[in-house]
């Protein structure tokens, strides 16, 4: 069974208190608060992260879990980041049910703080997924509704909710169908579409009496009683209103109570009934307050106040009118704040973009110097095999010339012959090579000298040259010594790298 | 509550929200009411609150009959979302008093066919009345 993530609270409206009441809605975000579970919980699924591979379906699914963790305390950001990756992962998973999941839990995430245009955009996406999962899509449609509900666009709420129940068949569907023809319920009384309120809300509440859904059942009544408040019938007003009050009060369901407790005060304002009316509303004062729930609180001190000023009771009227200040003040605060956290979440987003994009140039100035430098060694090391090779050609020629040749030519071919040995090795062109590799590869020759001292000055050469991937034969041509030597020399530095025989040289190198 | 499985809830439920009318919808909720309480006394309950103007009071649904009481009780109890009390005396909701004014004419004819047909839950509601009076034995 899916478990509708929005919940409508109706509320009275304060402009219109005076005249005919109309309901507004909101969203009511889930509990919240960071507790040592979630965050235990949070850890653990992250180690479970790294048992699978990022980009599979497994991983989507854990990634989504950690956010929604993540949001239940109140990381919202974290969260955000969170989905993000999740959405990559099942998209390059091609699992389109996942990526719809992750997308509408980012969209109820910026509509839980107030930017709409992107909760909405994300909505559409996950609808725009394709995951031929008609009540991902009826969910889908009741998040839309939710956002245009609370944005005042009426008639677009109605229409998204209607299409939600359209999507919605079967008795697999009834529950989500139920909650979803409530909310229509709420929608329509706020448009004055009496008739279509009543026969939802009526179809929700027996439905969801069948699964016990106490706070829907609650949600229903309470929708009913406004409407037949609003068409004049006080009667049934006040008996959908007690029963909601019963329903709440049995479930300790305090904002139920409070909703009820509300209306069942303003009922009895209208009947003329003042002094129930102030013990209705005094009640419901003290559960509001224990219950944290300021907006409520606010509305029946105003209603309070009206009342003991009616009955000529100044200084309850102005004690109650001062907490309604109070209280309305801490609310709006308290919207003022969440405001406020979201643009300076918006803000360091936004920076923290900028800087990122100036580090990715930088990187990429970076990454095409190295590639230059790359280049540049590549072809000096071409060049010095080059060169020895040249001075091997001319060494051999100089050799064979010396067998036929008179004493005094081959004394003066010998040192010409033991120079062109001598320099072929000699550490000039060598050191500038060495310069430049370093460049290149940050400092590899000295780092591998101080983390291995036993390692000789040839030792270290090969190593270098090994480093840039060279064959055995080329390392032996650039110093002069034979490829044996040459693997000599590697299976040594093996022995004092401590390398396995599954370790591979070129790639131990690379590493350091 | 209408619940020993999900599944269950679900059809119960699916059939509610799909009802033509809310005439149709109370038929099936007086239907079940029926099965669950007993027709007679689901009957004589909803009757006596349809022609009582003001409501009535526990005491007057009973009667003289203390053996009543439970049964009124239990019916009270199923329709609750529907049957008001009010300052200690119980109120039909007006789309219960509608559909009770069209089901049972209340000059105390024979009962009206309901414009849905109910039997698809018939056995079911057969089901639920015997486990719970199985249950409440």
């Amino acid at each position: 069974m899916i478990t509708p993530r929005v919940e409508y609270v109706s509320r009275q409206q304060p402009a219109a208190a005076q005249g005919s009441p109309r309901m507004y809605y909101s969203f009511r975000s889930r509990s919240s608060g960071s507790t040592e579970e979630t965050v235990e919980l949070i850890e653990s699924r992250r180690r479970d992260l790294r048992h699978v591979r990022e980009g599979s379906a497994e991983a989507a699914e854990i990634l989504r879990e950690i956010g929604m963790l993540l949001a239940r305390s109140g990381r919202v950001g974290e969260s955000l980041d969170t989905y993000k990756r999740s959405l990559k992962s099942s998209r390059k998973a091609s699992d389109h049910r996942q990526s719809a999941r992750a997308l509408e839990a980012m969209g109820m995430l910026h509509a839980r703080r107030g930017d709409f245009d992107n909760a909405l955009e994300c909505y559409f996406d996950a609808l725009r997924e394709g995951a031929d999962d008609p009540r991902g899509d009826a969910a889908a449609w009741m998040e839309i509704a939710a956002v245009y509900a609370e944005t005042g666009m009426l008639d677009l709420a109605a229409e998204s909710l209607e299409r939600s129940i359209r999507l919605l068949n079967g008795p697999s569907s009834a529950y989500l169908q139920a909650r979803a023809r409530v909310s229509a319920a709420s929608v329509y009384a706020s448009m004055d579409r009496h008739a279509e309120a009543i026969d939802q809300a009526l179809r929700g509440v027996v439905a969801l009496e069948a699964f016990d859904d106490y706070a829907g059942q609650v949600e229903a009544l309470l929708v009913v009683g406004a409407v037949y408040r609003q068409l004049g019938d006080r009667t049934s007003a006040r008996g959908y209103l007690e029963r909601a009050a019963e329903i709440a009060r049995e479930r300790a369901h305090v904002p139920g109570i409070v909703s009820a407790l509300l209306g069942l005060a303003e009922l009895h304002r209208d009947d003329g009934n003042d002094d129930r009316a102030i013990a209705v509303a005094e009640e419901g004062v003290a559960i509001a307050r224990d219950g944290g729930l300021t907006d409520l609180q606010w509305r029946l001190h105003e209603l309070a106040s009206e009342l003991y000023e009616r009955a000529g009771d100044a200084a309850q009227a102005l004690s109650h009118l001062r907490s309604f200040v109070r209280s309305r003040e801490r609310s709006r605060a308290r919207l003022r704040d969440e405001r406020f956290d979201e643009l300076r979440v918006r803000h360091e987003s936004h920076t923290l973009a900028i800087e990122r994009d100036e580090l990715r140039r930088q990187c990429e100035q970076l990454r095409d110097e190295l590639a230059d430098r790359n280049r540049q060694l590549t072809s000096a090391t071409l060049s010095l095999v080059q060169r020895s090779e040249l001075l091997d050609e001319v060494r051999e020629q100089l050799s064979a010339l010396m067998h036929g040749a008179s004493e005094y030519s081959t004394d003066v071919m010998r040192p010409i012959l033991d120079d062109i040995t001598v320099g072929s090795s000699a550490g000039e062109s060598w050191q500038m090579f060495e310069q430049q590799f370093d460049q290149v590869h940050a400092d590899f020759t000295h780092r591998l000298a101080e983390r291995y001292p036993t390692l000789t000055p040839m030792e270290l050469k090969v190593c270098t040259l090994t480093r840039m991937d060279l064959s055995a034969k080329d390392v032996g041509r650039i110093l002069h010594v034979s490829e044996r030597n040459v693997q000599n020399h590697r299976y040594r530095l093996r022995k004092k790298l401590a390398l396995t025989s599954e370790e591979n040289l070129a790639s131990f190198l690379a590493g350091v | 509550m209408l619940e020993d499985s999900d599944v269950d809830a679900g059809m119960f439920a699916s059939r509610c929200l799909t009802s033509s009318s809310l005439d149709a919808l109370f038929d099936i909720v007086i239907a079940n009411a029926e099965l669950r309480a007993g027709r007679t006394v689901v009957r004589d309950v909803l009757v006596a609150l349809a022609t009582a103007g003001t409501g009535q009071s526990i005491e007057t649904l009973v009667g003289d009959d203390p053996d009543r009481a439970i049964s009124v009780a239990h019916v009270l109890s199923v329709l609750c979302n529907h049957i008001h009390r009010i300052q200690n005396r119980y109120h039909l909701t007006p789309a219960l008093r509608s559909a009770v004014e069209r089901r049972y004419p209340l000059g105390g004819e024979a009962p009206r066919p309901a414009t849905t047909a109910i039997d698809g839950i018939r056995e079911r509601a057969a089901l639920l009345t015997h486990r719970h009076w199985r249950e409440t034995a």
